[in-house]
């Protein structure tokens, strides 16, 4: 009997442990081989590519329409500049190095599906007759049809062979502001991105993305010093194989700098230098502080005043809004002299949002559109966020028929694209 | 850590269920009643299994954050004749719950026997909490082949099952969305054994791993990975 018994938990001890391989694309040697001898594009030229695209080719693995915008990470002087491409489906995206040649445009980067964990190359042209003289010209005119971009790529490792090609066709929907806000710094390390949620490297990848905005979340070490860290654990969905247990509240700061990395080897960031990385290095406007139970809502108010000051001097719209998730961190922000003065973001009721004066009420997802809700925020002069929205057709009912500000996501493409198409 | 060690509880229960419970067993007459193996019970007679299942859903959905909760697990067989049987089951963990009705032939071959059964099934889930405001309901269908070793004290049973989404819905507040894409989105093999266990009872412990995009257990999660995610299942039922 022992020996059945012992084979069947075998048999189910091997199935546990099996755990799926993707392989995930990052840039290739030949994609900067691609973009030898071009020069970086002009300021005119990218904001005048910005728009909505009609795919012509390739839109059954991709989708018919495709948002394009461009963004820019800031690394000392000099700033490296990305076209996007948000589709419709499964989350897809491209992001793409660009430059130009005589009077032809060419980009080259990696294509990504979120949720089915397809990735590939791809690489791109704007021929001169087909929009690349227009765009090289100081003041380019653009109508529909009036660039058509020819691209190739593959997918997983294959070489870009396979045709898709998408021409002008409106500008972007430039209608009721909304902040679209990325969850983790970005994305969750469950989604293959091709860097860690939570570090410097991620907030630095989320306008690629489509945000506009980034949610973080901020606990603190043994010895105080505020990281950005989700779980309440150090376990291998998060970082590297290390052997430690317990949280990152059971190490110091110099623990965990020597000892652990996240998924894909970055350093745990502190709150300081994820705050850096945005106010100095992107052109994200807000920053939504998700307190974690272990740290003190004190410290975090030091710091986002140090950094309001800092954002004021170096001239930048930049918000920092400490969350509120729970009564226990309710209570510590009253704690605070002046708390209704400070910007902050409520979880909880409209009455607690009420109570404590804060700038935005952010409500769970799964509780609906609440449009009555919002409206009232609305009177009030306040701001609605929702949380985590991911799914599509929630993502565009929300946008059709709610009245949020802004929409916290795991998929800020996926919003953008709905958001941009409008 | 509490997490931690949550599971490792969970993971000691596991082990002291399959090692110890099977050593309590006596060996009684080989032709014992079984649910799993495809073998029905007698014309115009009633089987039937209490227990209860315990499915952990992938990392990617639940994250750090995920309460362990037994399914109850009613099982019921009918038989028509030498070969045919009726197949209904109800799992349960009150919040959410899973219907099934289907159809079973099989036929022995010495000590093999074979079956195929194919089960229709309704879900429905209701979740009224601080920040939640959803409901969701849907159709599943399962096709299945099962094949089963009978020892003589013991019965062993491997069952190949595909997992077809038919439609399903969910509300948000007064948002709804639906599905009707009729499609395969996963499978799983169970591997069960079934043996005398006490008195006129019979014991069945089981593992089944399910590959599927979509389980009716996660729909409050809402996942939208368009992948095959892992959802290791036990079985325990007591065969009365």
């Amino acid at each position: 009997m022992r020996p059945l018994v012992g084979t069947l938990l075998l048999v189910s001890l091997i199935l546990l442990s099996c755990q799926k391989e993707t392989e995930v694309v990052g840039p290739d040697s030949a994609s900067s081989l691609f973009l030898a001898n071009t020069r970086p594009l002009e300021p005119v030229t990218r904001a005048s590519m910005e728009g909505v695209y009609r795919i012509v080719q390739g839109e059954e693995f991709f989708s018919d329409l495709v948002v394009l915008k461009w963004s820019g990470a800031a690394s000392g002087a000099d700033t490296a500049f990305y076209l996007s491409g948000f589709f419709g489906r499964d989350a897809a995206h491209f992001v793409l190095s660009a430059g130009s040649l005589d009077s032809a445009l060419f980009f080259s980067g990696t294509w990504r599906k979120l949720m089915t964990g397809e990735s590939g190359l791809l690489r791109a042209v704007v021929p001169s007759g087909s929009g690349g003289r227009h765009l090289m010209n100081p003041l380019p005119a653009i109508g529909r049809d009036s660039i058509t971009i020819q691209g190739t790529w593959g997918n997983g490792g294959e070489d870009p062979s396979r045709s898709i090609v998408f021409r002008y066709d409106r500008p972007l929907h430039r209608g009721k502001n909304l902040e679209i806000i990325a969850h983790r710094g970005g994305g969750r390390t469950a989604d293959r991105l091709p860097v860690s949620e939570n570090s410097v490297d991620m907030i630095l990848y989320a306008e690629r993305l489509g945000a506009t905005a980034v949610e973080i979340d901020v606990n603190t070490t043994k010895d105080g010093v505020p990281v950005l860290y989700h779980d309440a654990t150090l376990n291998l969905r998060l970082v590297q194989k290390n052997g430690l247990v317990g949280g990152v509240e059971d190490y110091t700061y110099e623990q965990l700098q020597s000892l652990v990395r996240l998924i894909h080897g970055e350093r745990i960031p502190t709150f300081r230098e994820a705050l850096d990385a945005a106010l100095y290095r992107t052109k994200l406007q807000l920053v939504y502080i998700d307190v974690k139970p272990a740290m003190p809502v004190a410290t975090i108010h030091q710091i986002q005043q140090e950094y309001m000051a800092k954002a004021a001097a170096a001239g930048r719209q930049f918000e920092l809004l400490i969350g509120l998730p729970s009564e226990e961190k309710v209570n510590e922000f009253r704690a605070l002299p002046n708390y209704t003065q400070i910007p902050s973001l409520c979880e909880l009721t409209i009455d607690d949002v009420r109570a404590l004066n804060s700038r935005v009420w952010s409500p769970r997802w799964t509780m609906g559109t609440q449009s009555d809700l919002v409206a009232q925020m609305h009177a009030e002069g306040r701001r609605a966020f929702v949380w985590t929205l991911d799914e599509p057709q929630y993502i565009r009912q929300f946008l059709t028929d709610g009245q949020f500000d802004g929409i916290l996501t795991n998929y800020s493409c996926m919003v953008a694209y709905y958001h941009y198409v409008r | 850590m509490r997490l931690v060690c949550r599971e490792l509880r969970w993971g000691r229960l596991a082990c002291m269920v399959l090692f110890l419970l099977p050593s309590a067993a006596w060996t009684q007459e080989a032709n014992f009643p079984s649910i799993f193996y495809p073998s029905p019970p007698a014309e115009n007679q009633w089987q039937l299994s209490v227990g209860f299942i315990q499915v952990t859903p992938p990392k990617e959905l639940t994250e750090d954050a995920w309460v362990p909760a037994p399914t109850l697990d009613l099982h019921a067989l009918y038989g028509l004749s030498p070969h045919f049987a009726l197949d209904g089951r109800a799992l349960s963990q009150v919040v959410q719950n899973h219907i099934s009705v289907g159809a079973r032939w099989s036929h022995s071959l010495g000590n093999f026997a074979v079956g195929v059964g194919y089960d229709v099934a309704y879900w429905f889930g209701f979740l009224n909490l601080e920040g939640f405001d959803g409901r969701a309901h849907g159709w599943n269908n399962y096709p299945s082949l099962s094949i089963g070793y009978n020892t003589g004290d013991v019965r062993l049973i491997v069952k190949a099952e595909a997992i077809l989404d038919l439609y399903h819905s969910s509300l948000v507040g007064d948002n709804e969305i639906s599905t009707n894409d009729d499609k395969i989105v996963g499978g799983a093999y169970t591997f069960a054994l079934e043996q005398p266990f006490w008195k006129d009872t019979q014991l069945t412990l089981g593992f089944r791993a399910t590959y599927t995009k979509f389980s009716w257990l996660t729909w409050a999660l809402f996942s939208t990975f368009d992948q095959y995610l892992f959802y290791p299942e036990i079985i325990v039922g007591l065969i009365l």
